[in-house]
């Protein structure tokens, strides 16, 4: 087994002028699995006496439901969708690298700064949806004028902060099993895959949590600037 | 380090698809059974607080009713114990009338024994006093005791007035009775007081009663003259008697 370097996407072919590397791949395949179960598990829904799988759904839907309304207040389901995929798909991508041969698309930079992206953007347009525009860029000023460039230099340095954090624990641990794999042979790692594990729900748990903390001090005014960011 | 600005997008587009794909197949229909499923639950519940309401309406109703239905009883029972105190009443002044008459009843019976037992004490007293006067007369001479009575007779017929003497006279036969019976100089005798006081009388017959214990008495067929120890034992049981009604009065 061949260790690349977890800062470089292996190209695996191009599209015209569009290289897709090994990450879109497995992400597609992530996806593939995802639509699928989802369409399986949800063809025969029953409102009444629901299967092991159903109930198992709805709990996962309805735990997620909590969460959301507890953090972010007010009715969860326009942001379920977002903060649902993030963690269910955060969780299938850390966990892939349990599966011999496939690198979490996690543990790719561009990856974990997408998803970065998209909750930054989602923060956004949920903030305007809201307050409106005139009232959200005025949240940048409180409580007073002087803390603009500062909340400004949060807004992305969260951002970034979501990609490294996301990146350096899937990167790490992944890289670490390919390590250890190579050098102790194959029933050595699997303390270290329970680990990762563990790690990769952690991981999964803490992206969903912290996007559905930025939304929430996005659509409140008043705890905006009061609401402090985890490192 | 270089990062793959289309790998960033490509992602960046497949999360935004799978978002979709995800909301189409899997938040959709879970919220919709779940939403579906709430809809029951509130029917339900809904049914149940309709059905609540309804029992508790007719709680209510039932309690009015039995509340109605206890002033009922209440009434009944008013009535019923007024009747009751009504008949025990009655039935206590006919068990207080028939014990007061049985009482009377009693007493009544009880005086009607004591006076028949002192009407017979009062027999039994006579019948010993003149079996006791018996037992003195045989100590005592007969004669003198005849002399005696017969002068009382004889006084006796003396004082008669004449509306008795005239009825004494006008009995037919006269009988004089003794205890005994008389000698002939007694029996002269006799015909001779009788004689004193009704000169001229046709006939003078002579009779024994020994229950006169001593006398001479004169018996007719409208008159008599009753001299004898009998006649007046008789006098003084009557009058003891007479005393005795007069202090139970």
């Amino acid at each position: 087994m061949t260790i690349n370097s977890p800062l470089e996407s292996h190209i695996v072919f191009t599209i015209g002028s569009v290289p897709v590397a090994q990450p879109v791949i497995t992400t597609w395949a992530i996806m593939a699995a995802l639509v699928t179960g989802s369409w399986w598990a949800t063809r025969r829904l029953r409102v009444e006496h629901p299967s092991r799988v159903q109930a198992a759904l709805e709990m996962i839907v309805e735990t997620v439901t909590v969460q959301i309304r507890e953090t972010i207040g007010g009715a969860p389901k326009p942001y379920l969708p977002l903060i649902g995929t993030l963690f269910i798909f955060l969780l299938v991508a850390n966990w892939s690298s349990l599966l011999p041969g496939v690198e979490p698309p996690t543990a790719t930079l561009e990856t974990d700064a997408a998803l970065a992206l998209i909750v930054f953007a989602a923060t956004l347009w949920f903030g305007v949806r809201a307050l409106g525009l005139r009232r959200y860029l005025a949240t940048f000023a409180m409580p007073s004028a002087f803390m603009l460039p500062i909340n400004l230099v949060e807004l992305f340095t969260r951002s970034f902060s979501l990609t490294v954090r996301l990146f350096g624990n899937v990167m790490s641990g992944a890289f670490m099993i390919g390590v250890v794999l190579s050098l102790a042979g194959l029933f050595v790692p699997i303390p270290l895959m329970a680990l990762e594990m563990l790690t990769g729900a952690v991981q999964a748990y803490i992206f969903g949590a912290l996007a559905m903390v930025f939304i929430g001090s996005a659509i409140s005014e008043a705890s905006d600037n009061q609401q402090g960011t985890p490192a | 380090m270089q990062i793959n600005w289309w790998t960033l997008a490509l992602q960046a587009i497949n999360v935004l698809v799978l978002i979709w794909l995800l909301t189409r197949f899997l938040y959709r229909p879970v919220l919709d059974v779940i939403e579906r499923r709430q809809e029951m639950a509130d029917r339900l519940l809904a049914d149940a607080a309709s059905a609540k309401s309804d029992a508790e309406r007719q709680n209510s109703a039932l309690k009015q009713q039995n509340e109605a239905l206890s002033a009922d009883a209440e009434r009944l029972h008013a009535e019923a114990r007024a009747a009751a105190d009504v008949e025990r009443g009655r039935l206590l002044e006919q068990a207080r009338a028939e014990a007061s008459a049985r009482i009377e009843q009693a007493q009544a019976a009880a005086d009607a024994e004591r006076s028949h037992m002192a009407k017979q004490l009062e027999a039994k007293a006579g019948e010993l006093a003149g079996q006791m006067t018996e037992k003195l007369l045989a100590r005592i001479d007969t004669g003198a005791t005849f002399e005696t009575m017969l002068a009382a007779l004889t006084a006796r017929l003396e004082k008669l007035d004449d509306a008795d003497r005239a009825r004494l006279l006008g009995d037919d036969p006269l009988t004089i009775t003794t205890p005994a019976p008389l000698r002939a100089p007694e029996r002269e005798r006799c015909s001779a007081a009788i004689a004193a006081v009704a000169p001229g009388h046709p006939q003078i017959t002579f009779a024994v009663d020994p229950a006169l214990i001593a006398g001479v008495e004169l018996h007719g067929p409208h008159s008599l003259v009753r001299n004898s120890w009998r006649a007046d034992l008789d006098a003084m049981i009557a009058n003891i008697q007479e005393d005795d009604h007069g202090e139970r009065r």
